[in-house]
């Protein structure tokens, strides 16, 4: 009888757990650092707002001004870290420094997730950007959301 | 005589078992021969000290490893509650889980809630990720050309 309630008690909390499994990626520090903070857009939708995209879970920021080239390090060091949680990826780095990143993360809890990252300050602009996608999209489906804005 | 005969293979089975040469069923039977026999001898009693010894060690191993598994099953317990609580205490707010249903956008300190307003910004995201994404197909688009090119000359 006590075996099974530590089980049941087990479980629960592995189930409870998993609510958190998206935590484990690096660029959960970068969303906390840069919650609202100074020169940086954040954006956040789920739910109803993105039916029919695929996704359920939309997180982004966008720093800008003065310190985005050192944010953009920052950045793309946590994406780079991240990529090891990767099964797929395009990557493209200018004058040495990444540029764009498309990662298709390992699925977590059925879900498809995805990393984003692109760093304007190599290109003359002052905007650097990560997003994070979560949801039942396929890589395609991503791509055609992508490309149909 | 049969008294002799099992006496001495139980002393070559105890020499046997002292040099770990005994299989598993030489051992059962060296149990058997030793549960059997009154004769005594301080060899005899030796092996039955060290044979007895590890059945109760056994035995008490058994109910140890029974204990411990509850045991730490228990702090495993705990500390995942401790855990899920503890994260869910200390969390901003700010997490997107994929369940809720939210719409915001944040400049700084400032909120945007109204939903058309950060779709707007949703899309225009989405439209960065494209130009570099485009800006990467161009790239490769003219690297390859420029192979296609050295290889036809």
């Amino acid at each position: 009888m006590k075996t099974k309630i530590y089980i049941t008690l087990i479980l629960l909390c592995v189930g409870t757990l998993s609510l958190y499994a998206q935590r484990g990626l690096e660029i959960d520090h970068i969303f906390k650092d840069f919650h609202r903070a100074d020169n940086v857009t954040e954006t956040i939708v789920s739910g109803s707002q993105l039916s029919g995209t695929g996704l359920d879970t939309y997180r982004s920021i966008i720093v800008s001004g003065d310190g985005a080239t050192y944010s953009a390090a920052a950045i793309a060091k946590a994406v780079m870290a991240d990529a090891t949680k990767a099964v797929s990826k395009v990557v493209s780095y200018v004058d040495g420094h990444l540029f764009y990143a498309q990662y298709t993360l390992k699925p977590s809890g059925g879900r498809n997730r995805y990393i984003f990252f692109v760093d304007n300050t190599l290109k003359g602009d002052s905007r650097v950007m990560l997003v994070y996608m979560e949801g039942s999209a396929t890589a395609d489906q991503v791509r055609r959301l992508i490309k149909r804005k | 005589m049969k008294q002799n005969e099992d006496i001495q293979r139980i002393n070559d089975f105890i020499d046997h078992y002292f040099d770990a040469t005994t299989s598993l069923d030489e051992e059962r039977e060296l149990r058997r021969l030793l549960a059997a026999t009154s004769v005594r001898s301080p060899k005899i009693d030796e092996a039955r000290a060290v044979m007895g010894l590890m059945a109760v060690e056994r035995k008490l191993s058994r109910r140890y490893l029974k204990m411990p598994w509850r045991f730490v099953a228990g702090i495993a317990a705990s500390v995942a509650v401790v855990l899920a609580l503890g994260v869910g205490i200390l969390s901003d707010g700010s997490e997107g889980h994929g369940y809720d249903n939210q719409c915001v956008a944040y400049t700084g300190a400032s909120e945007i809630s109204n939903a058309a307003d950060v779709m707007s910004l949703f899309d225009d995201q989405l439209r960065m990720i494209d130009d570099a994404a485009t800006a990467l197909e161009t790239d490769i688009a003219g690297q390859l050309s420029v192979i296609a090119e050295i290889s036809t000359q």
